[in-house]
């Protein structure tokens, strides 16, 4: 398995990258988040150590969703007006991500459509209640949210640079069943689209 | 396979503080609750702030009371999973309500008041218990297949293409009244919050948008579907609490004893059936006859009499005393004294003699008899009048026949006991509806 080993240029503490994907790691033991800049690290944002709320996740897990074994790589808190969420970064099938959301006891399993990054949004003129187009294949997407929120902090590895307190708006909807949302970064736009889950649908190997 | 579900560390309260409102100690259990609504003043507190700062103040929380059962603290079990009831709010709803009555549909203005409790699972997510005065129902959120929402009463509603469309059932607004407990969400009294469903059989599905109170932009829209939950299942979840196990244990002695009634009145039934059908033994026959037949004697003013045999019972018990038509052929009255040996009547049985029955029965008694020499005495008169029979014969004999049978005899107390028993399970049941 890769990996490489960093060493944290906030405490020195060791750190370690099990994906060659990853661009931002945060420290374990100080909460420093640094992007990886060829083989070091450059320190981002003020330090924060995420707190455990007592999810039933955490690094290193391996989880299983409808037969499919997801490793559990890194995760980013986001804080908006009404509460927090954490996105855990997970990886299946050698080098493939996905991420699951997890907002107070529910779950939805998302995976991101690039190309998204061309999208070109007037988000601010966006109404929830609306119906838009995100992408030619995510038409007449029902606009159920729309928050304006910021990145607290990360855990682990995560494969886009992070700079916890940086702005991160979300617009949220739904298309046939399916969730779609839209994360705006100061950086990038990002759109995935995803699907609820039962906790019961989550297996713990170990 | 190892469970990441530490039950204890989930239910152990992580903060106790005391209300900046009023004082009185309160405990948090989640540790990502940013909020508590005290249980004795109604103020709701800031718990990420150092000093628990007073956010709002809502409805008193004495003056809305549970409604029925369940309390804050209490545990339960639904799907083998354990809970800890850690919130309650009480919303009220003011609505319209679709109605539908001979061919004509309309909606009616509605008040509608309940609670939601939260419940915080030992995996960490949450279950929606709402509670009315009517029973109680489970809430989810749900991710639509398709999206119709009405603007009004008279629009149509749909969230999945298989329901069609649908007319609303209720549409209206929702307010919060009071809030006790913990939450991990910013509660926004302020926030206009509308609400329409629809109904598919026993489900509700429902929508609920937020409206900024100054901007008048919705911020948010969510979808969730409610599903009756019966109160037995409710009770059975909630067992393990010593006040539902006192209910579960009234409720248990209230069955038995329904049961009870129940089973008694069955019993007396099948005693009731069984002396229809049951065979019996005859233990004494005997034929008394007057001959001539006479009628009232003119000077004594008394009817024709004879004396039957007389005869022994050796075994107490409940015996079919049974007077049959003996006259061949005479219209008229028969009246049998069954007798003790001093001569005093235990019991008459009387009827009419009819020329057109002969042989048919008169009448007949279950009699409570005790060991002894008994026997019957007949009285006996023709119809005035007639004092010849269709033969022309004017020297009439009259007569019946007695038969004794014993055996379990068709009794009016089984009777009696099956209509106790049914009103007794009738009450029984009345009172645990009621309940």
């Amino acid at each position: 398995m890769f990996t490489r080993e960093f060493e944290c240029p906030s405490c020195g503490g060791r750190i370690e990258s099990s994906n060659p994907g990853s661009r931002s790691v945060s420290c374990g033991y100080c909460g420093q988040t640094s992007h990886i800049n060829a083989d070091n690290l450059q320190a981002v944002g003020s330090k924060n150590l995420l707190i455990d709320y007592g999810s039933i996740l955490s690094l290193g897990r391996t989880i299983e969703i409808k037969e499919r074994k997801f490793r559990v790589m890194g995760r980013i808190r986001i804080e908006y007006d009404d509460g927090f969420w954490d996105e855990w970064y997970l990886n299946y099938d050698g080098d493939k991500e996905a991420w699951l959301q997890e907002d107070d006891g529910s779950f939805v399993l998302f995976s991101e459509k690039k190309g998204a990054g061309a999208l070109r949004l007037e988000q601010d003129r966006i109404q929830v209640g609306s119906t838009l187009t995100f992408a030619p294949e995510f038409q007449k997407v029902f606009v159920t949210s729309k928050s304006k929120a910021k990145v607290i902090g990360g855990e682990g590895e995560l494969p886009f640079t992070i700079t916890p307190g940086e702005p991160a708006d979300f617009i949220e909807g739904i298309q046939g069943g399916r969730v779609i949302s839209l994360e705006v970064l100061p950086t990038e736009v990002r759109l995935f689209m995803g699907s609820s889950l039962e906790i019961e649908q989550i297996t713990f190997n170990h | 396979m190892a469970s990441p579900i530490k039950t204890e560390d989930t239910f152990s309260s992580v903060r106790q503080i005391n209300c900046t409102g009023c004082g009185a100690a309160l405990e948090v259990i989640s540790n990502r609750a940013k909020y508590t609504g005290c249980s004795y003043c109604g103020s709701v507190l800031d718990l990420q702030s150092e000093d628990y700062k007073v956010l709002k103040k809502l409805g008193d929380p004495e003056r809305h009371p549970p409604m029925s059962i369940i309390k804050m603290g209490m545990k339960a079990t639904f799907n083998n999973k354990l809970y800890q009831v850690i919130a309650r709010t009480r919303w009220k709803q003011t609505y319209q309500e679709r109605w539908s009555e001979d061919g004509e549909t309309g909606y009616s203005d509605e008040v509608w008041v309940y609670d939601e409790w939260l419940l915080l699972c030992e995996d960490r997510t949450y279950f929606y218990l709402v509670e009315d005065k009517s029973g109680f129902m489970r809430t989810r959120e749900f991710v639509p297949k398709q999206v119709v929402i009405p603007k009004n009463a008279w629009d149509k509603i749909s969230f999945a293409e298989k329901h069609g469309l649908k007319p609303v059932s209720e549409i209206g607004t929702a307010e919060v009244m009071m809030f006790e407990g913990e939450s991990n969400y910013t509660i926004r009294e302020d926030d206009i919050i509308w609400f329409a469903s629809y109904k598919v059989y026993w489900t509700d599905y429902i929508t609920e948008w937020r409206i900024d109170p100054e901007t008048r932009e919705t911020k948010e829209i969510e979808f969730f579907q409610e599903e009756p939950l019966k109160r037995k299942d409710v009770l059975k979840a909630f067992e393990d609490n010593p006040s539902i196990q006192a209910i579960l244990d009234k409720k248990r002695n209230w069955k038995k004893t329904m049961n009870l009634a129940l089973y008694g009145a069955l019993g007396f039934f099948l005693l009731f059936l069984f002396s229809f059908f049951s065979g019996k033994t005859l233990v004494f026959e005997d034929e008394i006859e007057l001959h001539p037949l006479g009628q009232v004697d003119p000077t004594t003013g008394q009817a024709p009499q004879v004396y039957g045999t007389s005869f022994t019972i050796d075994t107490r018990g409940t015996y079919e005393v049974e007077i049959l038509d003996n006259s061949f052929g005479v219209d008229g009255f028969a009246l049998v004294y069954f007798m003790d040996e001093d001569s005093s009547a235990i019991r008459y049985i009387s009827g009419d003699l009819n020329s057109m029955s002969v042989g048919g029965r008169i009448g007949s008694e279950a009699v409570k008899i005790d060991p002894g020499t008994y026997h019957t005495q007949l009285f006996l008169e023709h119809t005035p009048g007639i004092v010849t029979n269709s033969s022309g014969d004017t020297h009439l004999s009259g007569g019946v026949q007695v038969k004794i049978y014993s055996g379990i005899m068709m009794a009016w107390p089984f009777f009696a006991g099956l209509l106790i028993c049914l009103f007794l399970a009738f009450i029984f049941w009345l009172i645990k509806k009621r309940q």
